[in-house]
């Protein structure tokens, strides 16, 4: 029986042979690595910036710049953290150039518009994106999606432990009144 | 609802939600590569080590914050002034690198010296050499008067000596070898700042001079700072004693006046007196405030002084006495002896008798007051004419004389207010 450790271990594994293909040129690497990770990418960089199109911006630079650097990568074990430290960078970059123009209001955030996403799944990143504070969603997101630990968020985000564990535990009780409670959001 | 069903919720909308943007990365990373961008974790610190770096800053800052307290009080703070002396007069402010801060002209000699050169920054060697270099040019400093003198002025003793060795050393070399240089290190004190303005004249040349009235009563204040460095230069080797405070170096010249020997030969022809009697000849100051070589014999047939410039002779005692009034020097220039001492017991009080006359005055009425000062016994007479007020010390006497422009036999050599000298065997 493989454990939850072991197979966390595998995919770092498989994820740094990745990245060493596609430092070596390989974009047959690059496509495998965008396969295995592009849910999570996105995933963050929709908390973060709580609109699809700059999210979906983001996860190409990020992409394109991992396809450029990877001769810089150096294995720690962590190539999802590597790869969401990137994500992050993009993100607020983003976000400046967003708050040199004009900040968007609440009420416009978008939300993807995919022939793939359900209504209930609508109704789910509703309730994330919108009833969330930016890092209570970047923590649901972090580990709900992306499988990290509350540890590694802490690190990632540069968090307390405990403030991730208090953000992550206050923001599921708010999804879950949302989620059961049929509130409109 | 449970945790895990939330994330899994979670997990399952934002799958569906991520669009494939896959041929849009490739096609972009097909274009792009070889550009190579480098991204860096940020770690995260530990408290501890936020305190060490906390600390750390806060040590850095306070030596920062020292260390540029000393390099300001280093570099703009005056540790030391140098003063340079011919008879113009420069003040130079410098600090701690011996780097030049400021110099200023202390009397208008100074300025035309000074002109129009800016020294800040500099060294002091560079400073000194193009000022004694101005000195020259500007014809302060040539063969008929070579000697400059340096004071330096300042609490820390090393930086004195250094400066006072490179100084000598640069102006020396400046005026190769041929130049008389007296350097000194300057002990301030207020008597000696009052001297210095009073006078108009540097700290330095003050305290020169105040040493040499102290070696010698022969001399006054009044009188010696008037002179020039060269001058001061010429009596000090003649008269004073040797100081740890000053140094020497090379010989003052003596081509603007006779020479001691043409000096002799002129006394000799006057007092009709063998040069081989002559037991000492020194360089004084007449009655004029001028240069004069002295020369007496044992015996005291001769004691008379010959002006060091003009060669006239001024007789005191022995045969200048039959030839009062008339003497004829070197340039032919006649000049009144206006002093008479008929007797040598000037130590004694009969003073109506060593002071019978006074510029052709009869003393009417004899001593007002004896007083005894130091180093000096002090007299006073009063003639018609004026209020004579007499000093002894040792084998000189000082005469202080007020208003005595018109006296009998017309001189007027010893007008004013200050001491006339005379010489006693």
């Amino acid at each position: 029986m493989i454990t939850a450790a072991a197979r966390i271990n595998t995919q770092a594994e498989a994820l740094d042979d990745c990245l060493l293909q596609i430092a070596q040129g390989s974009s047959q690497a690059l496509e495998a690595l965008y396969r295995q990770t592009s849910t999570q990418i996105y995933s963050f960089a929709l908390s973060m910036l709580k609109s699809a199109p700059d999210a979906e911006d983001v996860m190409h630079d990020c992409y394109v710049l991992v396809w450029l650097a990877a001769e810089s990568y150096r294995s720690s074990g962590r190539p999802m953290a590597w790869l969401i430290t990137i994500a992050k960078n993009l993100c607020l970059k983003k976000l400046r150039e967003r708050q040199k123009s004009a900040d968007l209001p609440p009420e416009e955030y978008e939300l993807p518009a995919s022939d793939t996403v359900t209504p209930e799944d609508r109704l789910v990143l509703q309730a994330c994106l919108r009833s969330l504070s930016p890092e209570e969603c970047q923590i649901v997101v972090l580990h709900a999606v992306s499988g990290f630990k509350h540890r590694q968020i802490a690190q990632v985000l540069e968090l307390p432990i405990s403030t991730v564990l208090s953000k992550y535990n206050r923001a599921l009780k708010k999804l879950r009144t949302m989620l059961e409670g049929g509130q409109k959001v | 609802m449970s945790e895990r069903m939330i994330e899994e919720k979670l997990n399952a909308a934002f799958q569906h939600a991520t669009p494939d943007a896959l041929d849009a990365i490739l096609a972009d990373c097909g274009q792009r590569k070889g550009h190579v961008i480098q991204m860096t974790e940020k770690r995260k610190m530990n408290r501890g080590m936020k305190a060490f770096l906390a600390a750390a800053a806060c040590l850095v800052l306070i030596l920062t914050g020292a260390f540029g307290l000393h390099a300001y009080r280093t570099q703009y703070t005056v540790a030391s002034t140098v003063s340079l002396d011919v008879n113009p007069s420069v003040e130079i402010a410098v600090n701690r690198k011996q780097q030049v801060l400021d110099v200023r002209a202390l009397n208008e000699d100074g300025r035309i010296v000074i002109g129009d050169m800016d020294f800040s920054g500099c060294s002091i060697e560079i400073a000194a050499n193009a000022l004694v270099g101005s000195m020259v040019r500007n014809g302060y400093l040539n063969e008929l008067a070579n000697s400059i003198l340096i004071s330096v002025d300042g609490k820390d003793n090393a930086l004195s000596a250094s400066l006072r060795q490179k100084l000598t050393l640069e102006v020396d070399n400046l005026l190769n070898g041929d130049g008389a240089i007296l350097c000194q290190t300057v002990v301030r004190d207020t008597d000696l700042e009052e001297l210095a303005a009073q006078y108009g004249i540097s700290v330095g040349k003050a305290q020169l001079i105040r040493q040499m009235v102290a070696d010698n009563a022969y001399y006054s204040c009044e009188d010696l700072a008037g002179l020039n460095i060269n001058e001061l230069y010429l009596l000090h080797g003649s008269h004073c004693g040797d100081h740890e405070q000053l140094s020497c170096v090379g010989n003052a010249s003596t081509k603007a006046y006779i020479g001691e020997d043409e000096a002799r030969k002129l006394a000799c022809l006057h007092a009709n007196v063998d040069e081989s009697r002559i037991q000492s000849c020194r360089l004084v100051l007449d009655e004029n405030g001028q240069l004069a070589y002295s020369f007496c014999t044992d015996d005291a047939e001769l004691d008379c002084s010959v002006n060091a410039l003009t060669g006239a002779v001024v007789s005191r005692r022995g045969h200048a006495h039959e030839n009062e009034g008339e003497h004829h020097g070197a340039s032919g220039s006649t000049q009144d002896s206006d002093h008479h001492e008929t007797s040598d017991s000037t130590q004694g009080n009969d003073h109506r008798e060593e002071y019978g006359h006074h510029g052709g005055a009869e003393v009417k009425e004899t001593v007002c007051s004896i007083t005894e000062t130091t180093p000096a016994r002090v007299r006073r007479f009063e003639t018609e004419t004026c209020e004579v007020e007499q000093a002894h010390h040792g084998d000189t006497i000082n005469r202080r004389t007020d208003d005595c422009r018109h006296t009998e036999s017309g001189t007027a050599a010893h007008c004013g207010d200050g001491y006339e000298k005379h010489h006693r065997k």
